[in-house]
């Protein structure tokens, strides 16, 4: 089958520009609305020292805290459902975090764990807790403790 | 035999360069001789490599833990089943698995190819060997399978006990072939390209098969892995928007823009540019799916570990995105367009609107994926899109696949009617507002649900309209009216397959609204003989005990479950910790039906038989593992060869 | 042991791999060079599913100027685009090949005695 006939309506442009803006209409009413759903779930990282030295300054913002657990500092209150424990950086700083939920599973001492939530008055408030699986042997594995 | 094993491997690899220079320079020379050459070394590597396999299964089976790979996936206590899974569970043996895969599908393709001599062939055959060629050295130089161990070890490491689960059988294969499926229709196209033609209907509808193997078994390979999830890994989800399960979803939803761009391409000459780059993109994304995962790329709680296997994939995946690009881009003349899309509301359009959606959903994933190095490169401040960020975004999108799901099938080829749409439209509209408005009234449940059982109603309607035209076709030839059914799913067993395979989507969509909208959940400490009361059930513990074992010290707890006061079944969820990884690991006590799953975690045991469970109720959960099964049935219908052979070859 | 399994393996796939180079005349089946100048177009594989089509048809999907483009993609014909530019003997060959059965195309799409164009066709 040959090319199709030369048809001035087929060469015309105005659909294509009808589309363009169409589409472009479309995709910043969808943008708009993801940018913003994001803004509001999105989480910081910082470091152990990054958070202590801001202090007040992240007070109500979503945060996202790696660090090693302590050895030892993990205590599970079974009937208030309550998990606190320490976590420690490489610099030596330590973070007490307080976690109302499930107790994780592959939670032992030097696990690193990357917690989430907010930050008042030296304290963590943790609402979700990340764990990476200690031996290298390990294969992929997804482990999340969720309020 | 590791010895074996490590020749035939080496062997794999100059077969696979013997065979990408071979067809390469018989294509110069028009030799058919060594193009037919280069068609057996492919064959060769096929049988090497299936030697090297064979080796490992066999050091694996026998637990030869002179070999570091056997140490670390096996041992001598594990059941036989895991003992074949150790196979593909270890880096190494994964990444062989991947290799003898695409040998097999490569040549597979290449055979299935015997009566047609066509100028792209030779071209599709380098593509391929020197696709084999790269893993075969890949594993020789940074991953060796065969590489002796680091002590003389007497037990194996058994590998992690959360890997000991049927899960973990099925799962990781699965997505493995999936990735390996991608190089056909990469190669084919590229091959194409570079023989300086273009794709016909014909050729299009041959490759159609292996775009729908991959996506077939790379989408199964995601929910198996879901599955997995929630029945294994005991948080109560199935998804977790984590680095590694965002980096296999991405080539899958290209993959799913390039199965129906290329449904345009073999009707209109369309999408020719937009093929070419989805096919190499769905392959170069399960590239970096598979750095991201054993690279270290990107901060994630999954731990391969960095190695120097991450800096091969990253190589190969820059050497062949490069690849890629010069090849689209020396031979764009032939990706131009036979067809021009005419109006807003027609077929054409839709699909493009179809293929921006999934590349936008791609697109979207991957850039929360490296949104934290991302963010970090240019502001300094590393951000991170939690799973809340991931699921409103899926949320905002659903709609808009959902209406294309539903509107597509009644638009008309160049341009609709606009009367004639309103027509096709009232019903499902006026169904979906029904629908709407009962899940409104009937659980006072959240807009969003209203939206979203409406829309899934919709597409229903329009889908089942769809069946219904073809069947008033066959009857209109003829036919009775069981006889018109059938033949109308195997005549046109395509696109019927394709409807089929989108109400598999509808049941998937209804399952995951049920569960991430309705779902609840409680927190509870018992004493022994106490219970608690989750949606219509009252849990009762009844007792708990410890027992000891050689792998393992286990945990238990039994419920009693009542429902209107009668006593229905017991729950025994554990909580047990393995000794040779020093890991907790939970097992969940899980019961489904239809309309909801009842889902217990014991998070907690102490000496005095206090305990802490979590307890979750999953509305409707199930059907997103129905709907999987509806969509396996959809692609094989759609895949196999059936239908009336008409009696003129095609061309 | 080993070392003796391996050099008859490599030995075997050597063997194997490298026939058609030294083996005279035809191997078994597969063409020489001269038959690949009289390449052949791969065939559809499967049957024509062209009822898709009837039924968007009766559906009023379909325009008539589309009927037949459409129609042909179904039964395997080609859509080959005429800016491709295929650079040796072999593509020319196959190009005139495919010229020649397409101007046959016209009613012969479907042998089994079904009307598939019930509309008039346009002649290239």
């Amino acid at each position: 089958m040959s090319a199709p006939e030369v048809n001035p309506l087929e060469k015309s442009r105005s659909p294509r520009i009808k589309l363009f803006i169409a589409l472009a209409v479309v995709a910043l009413a969808v943008g708009y609305l993801i940018v913003s759903s994001v803004r509001e779930t999105s989480a910081y990282y910082m470091t152990i020292n990054e958070l202590q030295a801001a202090g007040p300054a992240v007070q109500n913002k979503k945060l996202r805290v790696a660090g090693t657990l302590v050895e030892n500092s993990a205590q599970w209150n079974p009937q208030k459902l309550m998990l606190n424990f320490t976590l420690t950086d490489k610099g030596n700083q330590q973070l007490p975090v307080s976690y109302k939920g499930a107790r994780p599973d592959m939670f032992k001492d030097g696990t690193e764990v990357i917690v989430e939530g907010t930050y008042t008055n030296g304290d963590f408030q943790a609402s979700n807790l990340l764990l990476k699986c200690p031996s290298k042997y390990q294969d992929a594995t997804t482990s999340q403790a969720q309020k | 035999m590791a010895q074996i094993g490590y020749a035939a491997l080496l062997l794999t690899l100059i077969a696979g360069v013997y065979s990408a220079v071979i067809v390469v320079w018989g294509r110069q020379r028009r030799s058919a001789e060594m193009i037919e050459s280069g068609k057996r070394g492919m064959v060769a590597a096929a049988v090497l490599c299936s030697i090297s396999v064979l080796s490992l299964l066999y050091l694996v089976l026998t637990n030869d833990f002179r070999y570091q790979y056997v140490y670390e996936t096996t041992s001598t206590f594990q059941p036989l089943a895991y003992h074949i899974s150790a196979l593909w569970q270890g880096q190494s043996g994964s990444i062989l698995f991947w290799l003898w895969t695409l040998s097999l599908l490569s040549l597979f393709f290449i055979l299935l190819k015997r009566n047609a001599i066509q100028p792209e062939f030779p071209y599709e055959i380098a593509i391929l060997a020197a696709l084999e060629a790269f893993f075969a050295l890949l594993l020789l130089a940074a991953a060796n399978p065969f590489a002796p161990a680091v002590e003389a070890y007497t037990e194996g490491f058994g590998g992690n006990p959360l890997l000991e689960n049927p899960g973990m059988i099925y799962h990781p294969p699965t997505v493995l072939i999936g990735y390996a499926a991608t190089a056909i229709p990469f190669a084919a196209i590229m091959g194409r390209l570079l023989a300086g033609m273009t794709a016909d209907a014909a050729w299009l509808r041959n490759l159609r098969p292996w775009v729908l193997l991959s996506w077939l078994l790379l989408g199964v390979g995601i929910l198996l892995g879901a599955q997995w999830a929630y029945v294994e890994l005991g948080w109560g989800g199935y998804w977790a928007w984590d680095p590694v399960e965002n980096a296999s979803l991405i080539p899958w939803l290209i993959n799913t823009a390039f199965l129906h761009a290329l449904i345009m391409q073999e009707r209109r000459g369309m999408f020719k540019l937009w093929n070419a780059i989805l096919a190499s993109a769905t392959f170069l994304l399960c590239i970096f799916a598979t750095w991201v995962t054993r690279g270290g790329a990107v901060r994630s709680v999954h731990a391969f570990g960095a190695s120097s296997v991450g800096d091969f994939f990253l190589g190969g995946l820059i050497v062949l995105t490069i690849f890629s690009v010069w090849v689209i881009v020396t031979h764009r003349k032939q990706l131009k367009s036979d067809f021009e899309i005419q109006a807003l509301g027609s077929r054409e359009a839709a699909f493009l609107y179809t293929t921006l959606l999934f590349v936008a959903a791609a697109g979207l994933v991957l850039l929360g994926t490296v949104f934290p190095a991302l963010s970090e490169a240019i502001t300094g401040q590393q951000i991170a899109w939690g799973a809340e960020s991931f699921d409103q975004i899926t949320r905002i999108l659903t709609p808009f696949l959902l209406v294309l799901l539903g509107v597509c099938p009644i638009l008309g080829w160049r341009r609709t009617e606009g009367s004639k749409l309103l027509q096709s439209l009232l019903i499902p509209i006026a169904v979906a507002l029904i629908a709407a408005a009962g899940v409104i009234l009937l659980s006072g449940g959240p807009t969003y649900a209203a939206l979203a059982f409406g829309l899934v109603s919709f597409v229903a309607v329009t889908i089942l309209a769809e069946f219904y035209e073809g069947w008033r076709l066959r009857l209109r030839k003829g036919e009775g009216p069981l006889r018109a059914l059938l033949h109308l799913i195997t005549y046109s067993h395509r696109r019927y397959g394709g409807y089929l395979v989108h109400l598999g989507v509808l049941l998937m969509v209804i399952g995951i609204t049920g569960q991430s909208l309705y779902q609840t959940s409680q927190q509870v400490a018992l004493n022994r003989g106490e219970s608690v009361t989750v949606g219509s059930y009252k849990l009762q513990y009844v007792d708990s005990g410890t027992e000891d074992s050689a792998a393992k010290r286990r945990f238990h707890a039994s419920l009693q479950v009542y429902r209107n006061g009668q006593p229905q079944f017991s729950l025994e969820p554990e909580r047990n910790y393995h000794y040779n990884v020093e890991q907790w690991v939970t097992e969940i006590a899980l019961r489904s039906n239809l309309a909801e799953d009842l889902y217990v975690m014991l998070l907690g045991l102490e000496d005095n038989g206090l305990a802490t469970f979590e307890i979750l109720i999953n509305p409707l959960i199930s059907w997103l593992w129905l709907g999987g099964v509806v969509v396996l049935l959809g692609t094989v219908l759609a895949v196999l060869p059936l239908g009336r052979r008409s009696a003129s070859p095609a061309v | 042991m080993s070392v003796l399994a391996i050099l008859l393996i490599a030995a075997l796939a050597g063997v194997y791999v490298s026939y058609p180079l030294w083996s005279r005349g035809n191997v078994k089946g597969q063409p020489t060079s001269r038959a690949m100048a009289a390449a052949r177009p791969e065939p559809a594989a499967g049957a024509s599913d062209v009822e898709e089509l009837e039924i968007d048809e009766q559906a009023g999907r379909v325009e008539a100027e589309d009927y037949s483009p459409l129609a042909q993609s179904y039964t395997g014909g080609t859509a080959v685009s005429a800016a491709a530019e295929p650079d040796d003997e072999i593509e020319r060959q196959v190009r005139a090949l495919r010229q020649k059965r397409s101007t046959q195309q016209p009613g012969q799409a479907s042998s089994t005695g079904r009307q598939v164009q019930r509309r008039p066709t346009q002649k290239k």
